[in-house]
């Protein structure tokens, strides 16, 4: 009863400058030649954005490409690139979206 | 200098990317991409080192890393410093020379478990008892990982290696315990994940007056094949859960077993003994 009513709160509760709110897009980019394969980064990515790649690269490792369809999820926390020990990943920030474009109006404002 | 792609020994192009800019004149990057095995926490300790010599106030020409034999001995060779590569064990007395020689200089010892606790334990201890101003890295993964896979002094009870197949049945190195009972100014622990907080430490340990230990955990794909615990990321995983961050312990509770469930790591000694040379 008690979740009940907060759930009620919170679809009521919305930042009045809820589109004007900005995170950034990164671009992943891979240097695959030096890439070992080592899952680090598929691993500790918050967002699940990386996946093995099908392709391997020089020395036959499969490097990591973003997952198809999420293209934009990534948050650019840089994670990848701190726990990257081959200098091999990093990402590049300059794009922003705003919180309604992305997750839609309606998603923030009536609670999901 | 390096901003554009360089051909490497191997016959790679490689071109460093944007983030590392700061750096890019501090690692050597014709030697990229480096021999270090797929999953070994080196890169990442290189990258930080690099990182903490760049931003530690002291020009770059007044820094020295002296590294001995291992896998974290080739540490060295990816660093546009003065680097030194010296025999097995022996990199803490070479580095006391180099202070006694020119007290100016800020010297850096970085080795792994084998190296500076095992054949070199002797200098490590006695390093410490005299609390020489010189920094020491230790990059403990629990075994001798260039060689095959032997016991090294910190490698936990129980643990199978190439030389114990069915299970260590020695008790292991407390690091920490052991380099304050030594006598050492400043004692940490870190893994290779915990990066601010392991950044932060480096940069304090090149202010410190006296005898600096860092114990970096690192994970190790021949520790984990040896064992049956899957992949070096399997490790990785374990020391991102597990650590608990506890600057007051006791250290004497800071022993690592081989089920893991108990790291502390923090930031344990830091105080002001007589210092010896430098």
């Amino acid at each position: 009863m008690v979740l009940a009513q907060q759930d009620e709160v919170w679809s009521m509760r919305r930042l009045v400058n809820l589109h004007k709110m900005k995170r950034p897009i990164g671009k992943v980019i891979v240097n695959p030649d030096l890439c070992k394969d080592c899952r680090f980064c598929i691993e500790f990515c918050p967002n699940n954005v990386l996946e093995e790649s099908k392709d391997v690269n020089i020395k036959g490792y499969h490097y990591p490409v973003v997952r198809p369809g999420k293209e934009l999820d990534c948050v650019a926390c840089r994670m990848c690139e701190k726990v990257c020990p081959d200098f091999a990943i990093t990402i590049v920030s300059e794009e922003y979206t705003t919180y309604d474009k992305y997750y839609g109006v309606s998603r923030h404002a009536h609670g999901g | 200098m390096s901003t554009e792609a360089e051909v490497t020994t191997t016959g790679v192009k490689v071109e460093l990317p944007k983030s590392y800019e700061d750096i890019k004149d501090l690692i050597r990057v014709d030697r990229l991409p480096h021999i270090w095995c797929p999953g070994c926490g080196l890169g990442i300790l290189l990258k930080l080192l690099a990182r903490a010599i760049k931003n530690s106030g002291i020009p770059i020409e007044k820094h020295v890393i002296v590294t001995g034999i291992g896998c974290t001995g080739r540490l060295g060779g990816y660093l546009k410093l003065d680097a030194y590569h010296v025999t097995h064990g022996r990199a803490i007395p070479f580095a006391v020379g180099l202070k006694m020689a020119n007290p100016e200089l800020e010297v850096t010892v970085v080795g792994g478990d084998g190296d500076i606790l095992a054949i070199g334990g002797n200098h490590f201890i006695h390093a410490a008892r005299r609390n020489d101003d010189i920094n020491v890295i230790i990059v403990n993964n629990f075994i001798y990982g260039m060689t095959g896979g032997q016991y090294s002094p910190t490698t936990p009870k129980g643990a199978k290696t190439t030389t114990s197949p069915y299970g260590h049945y020695e008790n292991p190195f407390n690091v920490p315990l052991l380099a304050y009972a030594a006598g050492a100014s400043y004692v940490t622990r870190w893994t290779v994940l915990h990066q601010n907080e392991l950044y932060q430490s480096l940069l304090e340990m090149f202010k410190v007056k006296g005898f600096a230990v860092v114990e970096v955990l690192s994970p190790c794909i021949i520790y984990t094949d040896r064992n049956a615990m899957g992949d070096a990321v399997d490790l990785m995983r374990v020391l991102k859960e597990r650590p608990v961050i506890d600057h007051r312990a006791n250290l004497a509770d800071l022993d690592i077993d081989f089920s893991m469930k108990k790291i502390i790591l923090g930031n344990f000694v830091k105080r002001e003994r007589p210092v010896s040379y430098g």
